[in-house]
């Protein structure tokens, strides 16, 4: 397709652990954060991404590699519905990673301002703490120990949304 | 420019979550509804008191045994939450009818937060519910969306909804307005509508005016029940209307999408066919550009036979294919032929340079076959199918009356077979009476009385009236067989027309018809003559008792009458009653014998004339 052909403009981006990964502008470009970058011309060499490991970033890479090469939605009423389909069904995969990289990725694309990647761990967030107790949702989210309220906050914070907790 | 770097994580169990700026983590609480987004705040202090400054409120009545701890749980949500942070949306899914009241607390809250987003799904309320005039009215809201499932449909007001900041509606088995009024206008007032679908939208009202001057894209879908739907939409692009009628419709000629379907009998209406056309243009261009990469994917054809539709299409968009090379460089020869079904009418083959070049500029010695084109034939057999159909619907409307008129005939026949046996009957009487008188007369031979004279004048009168009414019994007859026959010549010399296979074909089809016609004839002309025979017996029997009465036999040749009395298919029999009114002949006419009957001038003005011939065998022999 159109990204694999080498006279399109190449992106290196390099990651925490100092892992370089050429990719191509038309993938880079899913990043707001780095589009910006290069409409202001200050992306000549390499990107460096000193908050996001080697790991998370060859996950976004992953990620916008793929909806890079799927037609946009606005671009026209004719959307493929089967294109469609099979992002869907990309993103549900590419979900299926422990919580650790979840946010990992989040934090990632939230800093490179991917809006689609944010909206796709939000919702997989969501989903894997929907109807669970606040005790269950502590150990999944991995909430910090020390911010935990004490006793007497959580009975008033109980008391005073009683009208939440029927 | 370097991104600043920040330290990477180095310790596995970090809570990195929670040091997610709060608008992420509003992003996690808005895909939670909210009644499970509320029960985060047990969760830590970072998490305490986060979810009151979401800005995406999400209730579900699901989540509640009922709808009144429904509304008490969104009446505590709305006023715990962060009263200085702006709504963005607010979703409400709801099972049951809601009041009024809470309605309109709902409404007013998200408005006087500059909500943008307001959706409503709501399912199988008890009865109609009324939504409060302040639910549509906001000068923020951009997205309205209503959903109504199952049998009662909420009804809005009748008003023009205020919206000025709406660009997107989506209504869904909504009652929009429920009164029969004169004429609806809902969305003249959300000036920067761009997106309107209504899909089982009820609108009771004589006119439902669609008008929206910015809508770019229009979905209506099983919209009925008003009796005049107009759309007014000038800047529209995008259109899709499944069965739903619309009288009249204002929208720009090129829309980019359309997509129009319909189960009424209303198929495709005038506005239908204004937008079509641009957009038929579209699809050409569309086709061609396929037809072009389909070549272009031959390239290796040696020899290619295209159907000139092809070539016609490509010639119309020479500026798709003036810039391609032409893809065919082993081509030997080229055979444009013309499908006889899809060109009913054959015209020259339109091909422009550019599609000649592309098809034949890479292999100029290929040669190029355009096949011929009957055109003169094809014509010559159009018309010919064009004459031969209309032939076997002639057939088929003279069979029709053929048997009708066989049925009206055969339920007459019996009818006039007793008529004419009791007028028979009567007729001897009398004439048996007449003759004993006559003959007392002449054994007597004395002057005769009176009353002798009355007696037989009596008779004489009655006799004539007999002979009138048998008359009648042969005009009916008569005319039934002609008409019978008549249908039947025309069906026949139609027949004749048609190729013989056809012709075979319905002759075994309506053989038993043909063949019953052909019965009833000879039946109606057996009586005829019987009739006939009868009469001129009676008239002889009268020559020898009244001879003055009876001139001689004339000759009457067919000249004498006028050619518009001079039927085509008539019989040679002609009974020519008073002032010969009756008089058909065949054609070309026999000459016939009159036999002329003048029993009384002085009561009977006219004549009873008597054609003696064989009538029946001249029009059988005329037939062959």
């Amino acid at each position: 397709m159109s990204t694999s052909s080498s006279s399109s403009k190449k992106i290196v981006l390099k990651s925490a652990d100092n892992e370089t990964f050429e990719i191509d502008e038309i993938v880079a470009l899913e990043s707001q954060a780095i589009k910006n970058m290069i409409e202001d011309e200050c992306a000549d060499n390499v990107i460096p991404l000193g908050n996001i490991d080697s790991k998370t970033l060859s996950k976004i890479i992953e990620y916008c590699k793929k909806h890079a090469e799927s037609p946009k939605k606005d671009d026209n009423a004719d959307i493929d519905e089967k294109a469609v389909e099979d992002l869907k069904s990309f993103d549900a995969e590419f979900a299926k990673v422990d919580m650790p990289l979840i946010q990992d990725i989040l934090m990632a694309a939230n800093f490179l301002n991917i809006d689609n990647l944010i909206g796709l761990m939000c919702r997989t967030i969501a989903d894997r703490i929907k109807g669970k107790t606040p005790e269950e949702i502590r150990k999944i989210l991995n909430i910090n120990k020390n911010d935990l309220l004490s006793p007497e906050q959580e009975a008033k914070a109980r008391e005073e949304n009683s009208w939440a907790f029927d | 420019m370097e991104i600043e770097s920040k330290k990477v994580r180095s310790v596995v169990n970090e809570d990195r979550l929670s040091a997610l700026p709060d608008e992420l983590i509003h992003q996690i609480l808005s895909c939670l509804d909210t009644k499970c987004a509320v029960q985060t705040s047990l969760l830590s202090s970072r998490w305490n008191l986060i979810w009151k400054s979401m800005h995406c409120l999400d209730f579900s009545s699901s989540e509640f045994d009922n709808l009144h701890k429904f509304s008490k749980f969104v009446t505590h949500v709305l006023s715990h939450r962060n009263h200085q942070v702006e709504v963005a949306s607010v979703k409400l899914h709801f099972h049951g009818a809601a009041s009024q009241a809470f309605m309109r607390k709902i409404a007013n809250y998200a408005f006087s937060h500059n909500v943008q987003e307001l959706t409503v799904v709501s399912s199988c309320p008890k009865k109609n519910h009324e939504f409060p005039p302040c639910f549509f009215s906001s000068q923020t809201l951009k997205q309205l969306s209503l959903s109504f499932y199952l049998f009662a449909p909420c009804v809005t007001p009748k008003t023009p909804w205020d919206f000025p900041a709406l660009t997107t509606l989506d209504l869904f088995d909504t009652m929009l307005c429920d009164d029969d009024r004169e004429s609806f206008d809902p969305f003249s007032k959300c000036v920067n509508l761009t997106n309107l679908i209504l899909r089982r939208v009820t609108v009771h009202a004589k006119v439902f005016d669609i008008i929206a001057p910015q809508v770019t894209k229009l979905v209506l879908i099983d919209c009925r029940h008003s009796q005049i739907v107009n759309v007014i939409a000038p800047q529209l692009e995008n259109l899709t209307v499944t069965d739903s009628p619309i009288n009249y419709m204002k929208a720009p000629l090129r829309l980019s999408y359309l997509c129009y379907s319909s189960y009424s009998g209303d198929l495709y209406p005038q506005w239908f066919k204004d937008c079509f056309q641009s957009l038929n243009e579209l699809h050409k261009e569309k086709h061609a550009q396929d037809i072009i990469n389909t070549l272009q994917e031959l390239r290796s054809a040696k020899r290619l036979t295209l159907n000139r539709g092809i070539v016609e299409c490509i010639s119309s968009h020479p500026d798709l294919i003036s810039h391609i090379p032409s893809p065919f460089n082993n081509l030997i020869s080229l055979t444009i032929n013309s499908n006889k079904t899809d060109r009913p009418i054959a015209h020259k083959l339109k091909m422009t340079t550019e599609a000649r070049e592309f098809l034949l500029e890479s292999s100029p010695s290929a040669t190029f076959i355009i096949e011929p084109q009957h055109t003169k034939a094809m014509k010559a057999k159009r018309a010919r199918e064009k004459k031969r159909a209309k032939l076997l619907a002639d057939i088929e409307s003279d069979m029709k009356e053929l048997q009708a008129s066989v049925e009206k005939e055969n339920m007459l026949f019996v009818e006039r077979k007793q008529a004419l046996e009791s007028r028979k009957a009567a007729f001897e009487n009398l004439s048996a009476e007449l003759k004993l008188l006559t003959k007392n007369k002449m054994i007597q031979s004395e002057p005769e009385s009176y009353q002798i004279k009355d007696v037989t004048a009596g008779l004489r009168t009655q006799i004539r009236a007999c002979s009138g009414e048998l008359k009648g019994l042969f005009d009916q007859a008569n005319e039934g067989s002609i008409a019978i026959f008549r249908k039947k010549k025309r069906i026949k010399l139609y027949l004749k027309d048609l190729p013989k296979l056809q012709r075979a074909k319905l002759e075994e089809r309506y053989s038993h018809q043909l063949e019953e016609a052909e019965t009833l004839i000879s039946s109606l002309d057996s009586t005829c003559q019987d009739v006939n025979t009868y009469l001129i017996k009676i008239m002889e029997e009268h020559v020898e008792d009244n001879s003055e009465n009876f001139s001689t036999l004339q000759d009457v040749s067919s000249h004498k009458l006028p050619p518009a009395s001079q039927p085509k298919f008539s019989s040679a029999a002609i009974l020519l009653n008073f002032k010969m009114l009756n008089v058909r002949l065949t054609y070309p006419p026999p000459r016939v014998s009159i036999l002329c009957h003048k029993p009384e001038p002085s009561t009977h003005p006219g004549l009873l004339m008597i054609v003696k011939t064989n009538w029946v065998h001249a029009r059988y022999h005329e037939e062959g």
